[in-house]
C-alpha cells in the first residue's frame, strides 16, 4: 500500500515537473496550443485546396489526421477557411494567385 | 498475337538502361523504408532526358518548403546588385525600432549581426528548427502558424541569442525570413509585393506563387509553389552562373558566393559537427571540411543542393551540367543522398554512351 502511494507520488511529481517545464521553457506555452493547432489546420487546408488544387475531402483528411476534430467552414466566395475548436478560432484566406494564402 | 506484344514492348525495354532501372527501383519500385517519390526529373545541358510522375505531371504545382530559401537568397543577390542592400549591412540598420524597443542589452546582442551571417545561417540566435518531432518547442512552427498572423520578423527578433554571429552554423528558417524582412525595408514601396516576379520569376518565365505573412513579408523560409519544370530552370540558372536565355538575371559573383562555404564553416571547420552537410548562402553543399571529409563521399565536391521538407530536392551537378528534381513525401532523412547522386550520374553517363 505504502509502496503504491510512493509510486503515485513520484509519478504525480514528474507530471508536475513536466508541466512546469512546459510553462516556463517551451517555445509555445500551453495556452497558445489550441490556437496554433487551429491556425496550422487553416493555413495547410488553404494551401492544399486553393494553391495546390487538391480536393476538399483530401485536404480535410490530410490536415485533420491525428488531431481532434475541428469545426470547419469554407467560404468559397471570399476563398476563406475557418477552423474552430472549443477554445480557439483561426482563419486563412487567399490574397491572390501570386501571393497565395495567409493567416488572418 | 503474343509475338506482336513482344515486338511492341521490346524497344521500350531496350531504352531503359541498367542504371535507369536501378534508379527507378531506388526511387519508385523498391524504395528504402520511408522513401516515397512522387515525381523525378533529370536534365542535362538544359534538356530533360528522363522524367517520371507518380502523381501529376510537369505542370503540377508543388509547395517546395525549405527549397524556397535558395530562391530568397537569389532575390537578395539581385537586389544587392541593384544597390538596394548589402550583405555587409547590419541587421539593426533595418530593424532599429524593433530591436531598440527590447532594451539596451538586446541592442548590444544583436548589433553585430550582419546580413551575410543570416545568409550563412550563423546569426547566433538560439533557434529550434523542429517540425513533427517537437512542434510545441519549435521556433519554426510557432513562426509559421502563430507569429505569421502578425509579423514573423518581430517574432524572430525576440528569439534569445546563443552564439556570437558568424561563429556557428545553426540552420534556421528565422534567418531566411529576416533576410526577406530586410529586403522589404530596403526596397522602394512600389516593389514591396512585386519584386520576386520583377527580379526573378518573370525573367525566368516561371508561374510562381510566393506567400507573405500578415506584414507582407515574403516567407522566404518555406512558402513558394513551383512546377518541376520551373525547379529545373532554377537549377540550370545556377549552372549557367545566373544567365537565362542570354540575359544575366543574377550576378555571376553572387552565384559564386552562395555556392561557396559560408563564413563559420570556412573559418571554424565545423561542418560535420553542426550539420551532416556543408552550407553556403542558403544552399546545401558537398564541399570537404577542414578534415578533408566530404558529406557524400561518392558525390562530386561541387554538388549544390536545395532541400525541402518531405525529401524534396534539386540536385545541381556543375561539372556534369546536370539538374535533378525530386518531389517526395519521405520520412526525415530517409533517402540515401550519396547513393541517389551516384545513381543519377551513372544513369546520365550510360545514357550518353
Amino acid at each position: 500500500m505504502i509502496r503504491n502511494r510512493k509510486i503515485i507520488f513520484i509519478f504525480s511529481f514528474l507530471i508536475l515537473l513536466g508541466a512546469l517545464h512546459q510553462i516556463k521553457f517551451s517555445v509555445t506555452p500551453v495556452k497558445d496550443i489550441p490556437l496554433m493547432l487551429a491556425s496550422m489546420r487553416a493555413k495547410e487546408f488553404c494551401s492544399c485546396y486553393y494553391m495546390l488544387g487538391k480536393g476538399k475531402d483530401y485536404c480535410l483528411d490530410s490536415v485533420l489526421k491525428g488531431y481532434p476534430q475541428f469545426e470547419f467552414t469554407l467560404i468559397e466566395s471570399s476563398k476563406k477557411v475557418i477552423f474552430k475548436n472549443p477554445i480557439a478560432r483561426a482563419s486563412a484566406q487567399v490574397l491572390s494567385e501570386r501571393l497565395g494564402c495567409t493567416l488572418r | 498475337m503474343k509475338n506482336l506484344y513482344l515486338f511492341v514492348l521490346f524497344p521500350a525495354v531496350c531504352f531503359a538502361t541498367t542504371s535507369e532501372t536501378k534508379l527507378n527501383d531506388f526511387l519508385f519500385a523498391k524504395p528504402d523504408k520511408g522513401v516515397v517519390t512522387e515525381a523525378f526529373l533529370v536534365a542535362k545541358n538544359g534538356k530533360v532526358i528522363s522524367q517520371k510522375y507518380e502523381k501529376g505531371n510537369s505542370k503540377t504545382r508543388h509547395l517546395i518548403w525549405s527549397m524556397t530559401k535558395s530562391f530568397g537568397s537569389l532575390l537578395f543577390g539581385i537586389a544587392e546588385s541593384k544597390g538596394y542592400i548589402s550583405k555587409e549591412d547590419t541587421l539593426i540598420k533595418y530593424f532599429k525600432s524593433e530591436i531598440e524597443s527590447q532594451g539596451n542589452k538586446r541592442v548590444k546582442e544583436l548589433s553585430k549581426i550582419q546580413l551575410k551571417h543570416l545568409l550563412g545561417m550563423s546569426s547566433g540566435f538560439a533557434w529550434n528548427e523542429f517540425y513533427e518531432e517537437d512542434p510545441f518547442n519549435s521556433h519554426v512552427v510557432r513562426m509559421l502558424y502563430f507569429a505569421a498572423k502578425e509579423s514573423a520578423v518581430n517574432y524572430i527578433l525576440k528569439t534569445p541569442v546563443k552564439h556570437k554571429p558568424g561563429t556557428r552554423f545553426n540552420y534556421s528558417s528565422g534567418d531566411s525570413n529576416l533576410i526577406s524582412g530586410a529586403l522589404k525595408k530596403a526596397l522602394p514601396k512600389e516593389l514591396e509585393l512585386t519584386y520576386p516576379w520583377k527580379f526573378l520569376f518573370d525573367p525566368l518565365e516561371m508561374t510562381a506563387t510566393y506567400e507573405v505573412d500578415a506584414d507582407n513579408v515574403f516567407m522566404a523560409s518555406s512558402y513558394l509553389y513551383l512546377t518541376t519544370t520551373d525547379m529545373m530552370k532554377f537549377g540550370q540558372l545556377i549552372l549557367d552562373k545566373g544567365i537565362y536565355k542570354g540575359k544575366q538575371v543574377v550576378p555571376k559573383e553572387y552565384i559564386d558566393y552562395v555556392v561557396d562555404l559560408n563564413i563559420p564553416m570556412k573559418s571554424h571547420g565545423r561542418c560535420l559537427v553542426d550539420s551532416y552537410m556543408t552550407y553556403g548562402g542558403q544552399f546545401w553543399l558537398n564541399h570537404a571540411c577542414i578534415n578533408g571529409k566530404k558529406p557524400f563521399a561518392d558525390a562530386p565536391d561541387d554538388l549544390v543542393m536545395l532541400l525541402g521538407h518531405g525529401g524534396q530536392s534539386i540536385f545541381i551537378f556543375p561539372k556534369a551540367n546536370i539538374v535533378a528534381v525530386r518531389i517526395a513525401r519521405d520520412q526525415e532523412k530517409a533517402l540515401d543522398k550519396n547513393k541517389y547522386s551516384k545513381l543519377i550520374l551513372e544513369m546520365v553517363k550510360e545514357m550518353e554512351k
